[in-house]
């Protein structure tokens, strides 16, 4: 598993890390989301110790990642924006990356077909999403027990997408690999990510499991004969409320059910539904908490 | 076939046990027949393979479903999912009930109710709802 304790990085007089925590288990998805320059890619770096924390700790399977550790070995990181070498065919980068992994031919050759990869193409004459699938591709077949992927979903057309799924949690289920996976659309992380960390301007504001995140935040929407006073909806774990003519939408961490009977007890309750709360909502709902997005 | 609706507040699990009992009930999934794997269900329906294995997970716990170490999971015999079934429409007759006594009904004027559409189905007549 990864572990990153109390991760901070200054760039000169800029906070870009300020004590970020993750905790990823074993076969897990993590979906790193967060809003635009929140330190999501620094984090990775970090991880590869491309960039050296001012302080923290980072471990994998309890042993501490360092600059030159044997352990990044296990790693594979694909950047958002991916440079090849000049002149590089796919293949050519496939036998360079030998030296730093061990390469699977099989996976290689068969993943090649699967996305229909023509592996003597140069590199940089590729089109956006087809270089994310090359590099995709060599980040599978070098089988890491920790993959980074930094925005690999941005560029990729609904058909690969379903393909890259498809062999990533085929990865998962068969060899225990470990995934971070960042992104900015969340529908696309959305219901398919164990765990997910929210990140805003340089730290963790959330980690929890996707599933429990859904269970704990939950959305319903009323509306009773009369009139209501909001202040009730305090003791029910207000987070927000809208009103919209004479519904109220209310986001709350308290139990749903107590407040319909709460409602039914103290109002004629005239309409009561519980919606679903999808990761794009919860984001929301949470970067709202800290202020972002309520500039008027 | 198993259609997950995101507007449904349903926890994902649920809303996928769901779908594979209405599948078996509706005999689109026939006893002792193999269910899709967790991997071939998480890949097309796109949903993390936890998720899948906890709804399997629950449809073995109530017995809609066995599983064969290493082969997978298969729907029960027809004997043993009937009793299932009632309980299931057991469930909607409650709520019909429910929403009868809702409008303010004595249980007098249900009971008669449910006996005269006993009846007239016994007669094969007439169906209650054509009056």
């Amino acid at each position: 598993m990864l572990t990153i304790d109390d991760l901070s990085k200054k760039f000169s007089d800029f906070q870009v890390l300020d004590n970020v925590n993750i905790n990823a288990e074993k076969s897990q998805i993590y979906g790193l989301v967060g809003s635009n320059g929140c330190g999501k890619t620094t984090t990775l770096k970090h991880i590869m110790q491309i960039y050296k924390q001012d302080e923290g700790y980072i471990a994998f399977n309890g042993e501490e990642v360092k600059e030159n550790s044997e352990i990044l070995k296990d790693f594979y990181y694909v950047q958002d924006t991916l440079f090849f070498p000049y002149q590089y065919t796919l293949n050519k980068l496939f036998n360079y990356e030998k030296l730093m992994y061990n390469m699977s031919e099989e996976k290689f050759e068969y993943l090649l077909k699967y996305f229909n990869i023509d592996k003597n193409k140069v590199l940089n004459k590729m089109s956006k999403g087809q270089k994310k699938q090359a590099a995709f591709v060599l980040s599978i077949a070098a089988g890491p027990k920790l993959l980074l992927l930094d925005e690999i979903v941005d560029g990729l057309d609904a058909v690969i997408k379903r393909k890259f799924w498809d062999v990533l949690i085929k990865e998962v289920m068969d060899n225990e690999m470990t995934v971070i996976i960042s992104s900015h659309d969340l529908k696309e992380l959305d219901n398919i990510c164990d765990k997910v960390g929210i990140m805003h301007e340089g730290r963790i504001l959330k980690e929890e499991n996707l599933e429990k995140m859904k269970e704990d935040i939950k959305r319903v929407q009323f509306a009773v004969e009369g009139e209501f006073d909001a202040e009730q909806l305090k003791e029910f774990g207000l987070l927000q409320y809208v009103k919209i003519g004479s519904v109220y939408i209310v986001t709350m961490t308290g139990s749903t059910q107590d407040l319909e009977k709460y409602l039914k007890n103290t109002h004629t309750l005239l309409l009561f539904d519980k919606l679903s709360m999808s990761l794009e909502e919860i984001f929301i709902t949470e970067l709202g908490g800290v202020g972002y997005g309520k500039e008027k | 076939m198993i259609r997950i609706d995101n507007d449904n507040p349903k926890a994902i699990y649920e809303q996928i046990y769901d779908e594979i009992v209405r599948l078996i009930f509706s005999k689109s999934l026939k006893p002792d027949e193999k269910l899709p794997s967790v991997r071939e269900l998480a890949s097309t329906i796109r949903i993390n393979p936890n998720t899948i294995q906890k709804a399997y997970k629950y449809l073995e716990e109530d017995n809609y479903i066995y599983s064969v170490k290493g082969i997978g999971n298969f729907v029960k015999d027809a004997d043993e999912l009937k009793n299932l079934y009632v309980n299931n429409i057991k469930d909607e007759l409650y709520n019909v009930i429910k929403s009868l006594k809702k409008t303010g009904l004595k249980d007098e004027r249900i009971v008669e109710m449910v006996k005269e559409f006993l009846n007239s189905d016994k007669k094969g007549g007439s169906d209650v709802n054509n009056r």
